[in-house]
């Protein structure tokens, strides 16, 4: 919960490196090196990797199951090719946002249901215990 | 008696141990290092001159003594990243205001210092670094604070579209500041019902003790205590949960 969408946080950084004057393949290294615990930085490594050394990397597309992140490779690849990427990151800025925002939404209205489990299982328990345990000991020592 | 002395003693090398490190850091200033110290070796004595015969009272002071400097570090750390939540994006909307009004960034950064930023001794830092040309990224112990400073330095090395730059690297922090907003959202909440629940829990532990001896059924308490520090870790663990689809 506390680290951003990595999609979401691979294409900030795109689009910030193209804002800056960089290639979309110096973006992504920057990125692998600051976001090293990313959970897409091993896919972006691989597809760099396939790209430099000529191989196709658009087979690795079928291990992704985000459509998201799919669509996000898909324009990542194109911008490693040449092609100008940064209009069609600003809508997949918004498309993506909009995902995350709603994902958190539904995170945050299953939260109480899921909070009642510790409450349930752990802390009722302490209570009851701290509450009733005196009362059953006096029950049982008074016969 | 001598068990006291030692416990003092040691407590005492353990907290300048910590506020040396603090001093090394640069967190604490030298001023503020040597008060400290001073403050904090007249108020071991006087502790150990009147708690002298309570080993228990001695260990707890000490403890205190130690732990106060790591809370005080904590607490700056709390005020500095609201500083950087608050205050980073209306610097970066001056800076680019000023760039746009035809300043150059230099000239930008002394007209925000002047203004009183409540990131002043962070700008003040970046303005210096930038005078004497001397690149010290990663020192913020912030990545939002290095990432600004990274750019600041890029923008002023290459003088081609500041203002272009500088937007992009705003919109990049505030999308990162809004999300780490709703993010806290979800703890806050959570914290909010651990911290309700543990008060009420310590309540009832008090009156427990003092109306139905409750210390005597220690295998109950531990019990009852093992359980509510589970349940709250159990609290505490919800959001590590949550993982991203999208």
């Amino acid at each position: 919960m506390e680290s951003m969408n990595p999609a979401l946080s691979f294409l900030l950084a795109l689009k910030f490196g193209i804002e800056r004057g960089v290639s979309v393949r110096q973006a992504a290294q920057e990125y692998l090196q600051t976001e090293t615990k990313s959970e897409l930085s091993p896919m972006i490594a691989q597809w760099l990797s396939d790209r430099a050394s000529g191989r196709d990397p658009r087979s690795r597309l079928s291990k992704i199951k985000s459509p998201y992140r799919k669509t996000l490779f898909q324009i990542f690849d194109r911008g490693l090719q040449g092609e100008s990427i940064h209009g069609v990151l600003v809508q997949m800025e918004i498309e993506l946002s909009e995902a995350q925002k709603q994902e958190m939404d539904e995170f945050l209205a299953s939260l109480p249901l899921k909070m009642l489990i510790p409450l349930l299982f752990f802390q009722f328990p302490a209570f009851l215990l701290v509450l009733f345990g005196p009362l059953l000991r006096q029950f049982l020592t008074s016969f | 008696m001598f068990l006291s002395l030692g416990i003092s003693i040691i407590g005492f090398m353990i907290e300048c141990r910590i506020l040396r490190n603090l001093k090394v850091n640069q967190i604490f200033s030298e001023k503020f290092y040597q008060t400290w110290l001073s403050s904090t070796s007249i108020l071991q004595i006087i502790v150990f001159f009147l708690l002298r015969q309570s080993l228990l009272l001695i260990l707890i002071c000490t403890l205190i003594k130690i732990l106060l400097p790591i809370c005080y570090l904590y607490l700056l750390e709390i005020r500095r990243q609201r500083a950087v939540r608050l205050f980073l994006v209306p610097s970066l909307d001056f800076l680019i205001l000023q760039v746009r009004s035809g300043r150059s960034l230099r000239e930008s950064l002394d007209e925000l210092l002047s203004s009183k930023s409540h990131l002043e001794n962070y700008f003040r830092e970046v303005r210096s670094l930038l005078q004497f040309g001397t690149e010290k990224l990663g020192s913020f112990r912030n990545s939002q604070l290095d990432l600004v400073t990274k750019e600041i330095f890029e923008v002023h090395k290459s003088s081609f579209r500041i203002v272009d730059r500088l937007k992009a690297l705003r919109s990049k922090i505030k999308a990162e500041i809004d999300f780490r907003q709703r993010s806290r959202q979800v703890t806050s909440q959570i914290r909010i019902q651990a911290l309700i629940l543990s008060l009420i829990y310590l309540l009832l532990i008090g009156l427990g003790i003092s109306e139905f001896h409750l210390l005597e059924m220690s295998s109950l308490l531990i019990l009852s205590l093992a359980l509510f520090v589970l349940g709250v870790c159990g609290l505490f663990y919800l959001p590590r949960t949550f993982r991203w689809r999208a």
